[in-house]
């Protein structure tokens, strides 16, 4: 587990067995929550969830799967269908009206004046959250996420780094107890991606902020994210650490071999019968090549060539390749399908 | 008003200062054409031939064994509306001396045919004289020679007068979308002032001995000014529907809601933002006229009292589109759709037919209301035309003022209501 101390609260101790325990209490608290859209589309099938204070929450899920409805509903965009919220003290949809005292909210899309310059977006939604001393809070997060050269830009003639910047600023600046970033690092060059990791971290570990992201970005999870939730369908489909997901999913290594012949439908289903039997975590990448996860890569390499010999007959390979697994291969193991860049629309 | 609405508005505005195809399309486009309309017509003479006008006289005259000093110091016994019309017919264009007016007279009994020569146009207004046409005018002449002693010997103190107070009420009636109509509206007007009040317009100014009365005629560019003063504020419509959609897209919309901005402030400062703008457009597109010709300017203030109805009443139309429309290109698109067909309906260049859903009468008075009156812009131009080139005044446009309130605030709430409930409540 990677929780920090800080969410080890008061109640913390040890058992009379010796192992320790933490009591930590949830900011958010789902039960069986629903969203079917007015077309009939289920978005969200009963989401169970609890985040924890100070915690930092990965949604990870393909395009549709889910993820952007519940946090719509979370931050109060959306009403759910069915089943209960509960956010901080407030009931949702009951205290929607409180809600935007305890939430930030990064949407994906860069959300703001684009005529506006930075230094107008940011007093324009400082005055909205009606912030004491505005100016004060709008130079702290024009230092913080380094905006002070272009802080009399317009928005429209700035790089998609700074616009990300930007929008990460105005969900900052009423010190929200909970912040949800929606893809916060689509888009983004190393160096404002750089800023934005620093800036999460520094956030949950020195202010104890809750952060709930969804990402498509692996990378982006495994390096800021305490637990994943992968979501499919409109359904959880595990919650866990990054490394416990690694561990129970990955086995390991991950074999991707491609072969120089295109399979037909009645090959491709044998082969996949035959790996099937010995790897239930095979996908196939295209019709000519698939991709394993193994506990260990080098002694599994010649049994895995051996039944697709024994399969489709002989073959020749184009390409072999074997690699430590990672965090988008488990969630290509649990959701079956690849992650893509670009758009959530409606999720 | 609270910052954030302020905020908001400027906000607004800023759009338009550092939008160039915006700020364009607001002052520019309409300023070209009052500039073509103003070039094209600024070497052309005004209209000046004769128009055919009716006259009911229901007057029935001076009480017996009264005297009364006509306009042109005459003593009459019998009545002044029959002086009235005469006068109306000797009035010339100042330009080239050709008669204004060649008047059909009908009597009360006549009063259907004259409304059918007026709705087949064989007439293009029909001035109806009350029967208390010389009441009224003996009221005038008393309350402005009520301290001349020698008058007041010369008609027996007054005896057999009516109060000064008494008003006699002249109404005109016609087709307002007409030049002719307006013109006639602006002459008589003159004309009623002058003889009626002879003294405070002072009789020198006009030429008096032969009984006649100058007019300058109205140029195609006098009348459709007005017309393009509104065209402009229509432009409203479709700012404003993208502008709110444009914000829905984007995703301010939520992000202003999870920002603690009241749904109505948001709303109000586009209706607010967009009012401004329009009060800018409007002494821009008035000054533009008169550097182009354009020389009425009566009751100006009230002309733009309608001007702010419209651009209201669009704001409320813009938010339907919105509330309607798929993204803000398209509400562009069908803005834009609405609002030049509404021009041409509310008769900003030409005339359009207006049928009558209600007939004159009841609470409507003199007034019928037409199909195109429904839509804010007609009652607007009419307005206009009236106060600026008739010299109205407000009394004269009261059932204009009372409809385009009604409208507006009718498009307008149902713009809000429309666009709150898509848009700007928790889905």
């Amino acid at each position: 587990m990677r929780l920090r101390t800080s969410l080890i609260k008061e109640s913390s101790g040890a058992l009379n067995n010796g192992s320790v325990y933490v009591t930590m209490e949830p900011v958010i608290t789902a039960r069986n929550l629903q969203k079917t859209f007015d077309n009939g589309v289920k978005a969200v099938q009963g989401l169970d969830i609890e985040i924890f204070e100070g915690e930092v929450f990965g949604f990870l899920g393909p395009n549709g799967a889910g993820k952007s409805t519940s946090i719509n509903m979370f931050t109060g965009i959306m009403k759910p269908t069915d089943g209960k919220l509960q956010i901080m003290d407030l009931e949702i949809p009951k205290d929607i009206s409180k809600l935007p005292n305890y939430i930030g909210y990064v949407p994906q899309n860069l959300v703001f004046y684009d005529h506006l310059t930075v230094y107008e977006n940011l007093m324009l939604f400082a005055r909205a959250y009606k912030i004491s001393n505005p100016s004060k809070r709008v130079e702290e997060l024009i230092s913080l996420l380094q905006l002070d050269e272009i802080r009399n830009r317009q928005a429209q003639h700035m790089s998609g780094g700074q616009k990300r910047r930007l929008n990460l600023a105005i969900g900052l600046l009423h010190s929200p107890k909970i912040l949800f970033l929606d893809e916060p690092s689509a888009g983004m060059d190393p160096q404002s991606r750089n800023v934005l990791w620093k800036t999460v971290e520094t956030l949950a570990q020195n202010d104890g902020i809750t952060i709930i992201l969804t990402t498509h970005l692996m990378e982006t999870a495994d390096r800021l994210a305490d637990r994943i939730a992968i979501i499919d369908k409109g359904v959880i489909q595990i919650i866990d650490t990054p490394e416990n997901l690694k561990k129970q999913y990955g086995k390991g290594d991950v074999i991707e071999l491609e072969i120089n012949k295109e399979l037909d439908e009645s090959e491709l289903n044998s082969l996949g019968a035959a790996l099937n039997k010995e790897w239930p975590d095979f996908v196939f990448q295209t019709n000519h090549s698939f991709k394993i996860s193994v506990g260990n890569g080098v002694t599994s390499i010649s049994k895995i060539l051996d039944t697709v010999d024994s399969t489709i007959g002989r073959i020749n390979l184009s390409q072999l390749s074997m690699r430590e697994n990672t965090l988008e291969d488990v969630f290509i193991t649990i959701t079956g399908s690849k992650l893509r860049e670009g758009g959530k629309n409606h999720e | 008003m609270n910052r954030t609405l302020v905020d908001l508005v400027l906000t607004h505005l800023k759009y338009y200062k550092r939008n160039r195809s915006v700020l364009m399309g607001t002052l520019a486009f309409p300023l070209i054409f009052i500039g073509v309309f103003g070039i094209a017509f600024q070497y052309s003479d005004p209209t000046t031939s004769t128009i055919q006008i009716g006259i009911i006289n229901d007057d029935n005259g001076i009480p017996q064994g009264s005297v009364v000093l006509s306009p042109f110091g005459e003593p009459v016994t019998n009545n002044l509306s029959g002086l009235f019309a005469t006068f109306l017919e000797h009035i010339t264009y100042e330009n080239n001396k050709t008669e204004v007016f060649k008047v059909k007279e009908y009597t009360k009994a006549q009063e259907q045919t004259a409304l059918d020569d007026l709705n087949s146009r064989d007439i293009m207004a029909l001035i109806h004289l009350g029967n208390d046409f010389s009441l009224g005018y003996m009221a005038a002449f008393r309350q402005h020679n009520s301290n001349d002693q020698a008058l007041v010997n010369y008609t027996n103190s007054w005896f057999n007068y009516p109060n000064p107070s008494y008003v006699t009420q002249i109404e005109i009636s016609g087709d307002q979308s007409l030049q002719a109509f307006a013109t006639t509206a602006n002459v008589v007007t003159n004309v009623v002032d002058y003889f009626f009040n002879p003294a405070q317009e002072g009789r020198g100014a006009f030429v008096v001995a032969n009984g006649t009365f100058e007019s300058k005629g109205l140029t195609a560019f006098d009348y459709v000014l007005p017309g393009l003063v509104i065209f402009a504020i229509l432009n409203t419509l479709s700012v404003v529907a993208q502008v709110s959609l444009r914000d829905v897209e984007s995703g301010l919309i939520n992000r202003l809601r999870i920002s603690k901005v009241d749904p109505s402030t948001y709303t109000l400062s586009i209706i607010i933002g967009q009012l401004i703008v329009s009060l800018v457009q409007i002494p821009i597109m008035f000054a533009a006229g008169f550097m182009f010709g354009f020389e009425y300017s009566a009751n100006i203030g009230l002309a733009f009292v309608f001007a702010v109805f419209v651009s209201l009443s669009m704001s409320g139309i813009g938010l339907m589109i919105a509330s309607l429309g798929k993204n803000q290109e398209a509400a562009g698109a069908i803005g834009s759709m609405i609002s030049t067909p509404m021009a041409f309906l509310a008769s900003v260049f030409f005339i359009v037919p207006n049928p009558t859903i209600i007939a004159k009468g009841g609470i409507f008075g003199s007034n019928s209301l037409g199909v195109m009156d429904l839509l804010p812009p007609t009652s607007a131009i009419t307005a206009l035309r009236m106060v600026l080139l008739s010299g109205s005044r407000f009394t004269d446009v009261i059932f204009y003022f009372g409809l385009i309130a009604v409208l507006t605030v009718l498009y307008l709430l149902l713009g809000i209501a429309m666009y709150s409930r898509k848009h700007l409540s928790a889905k």
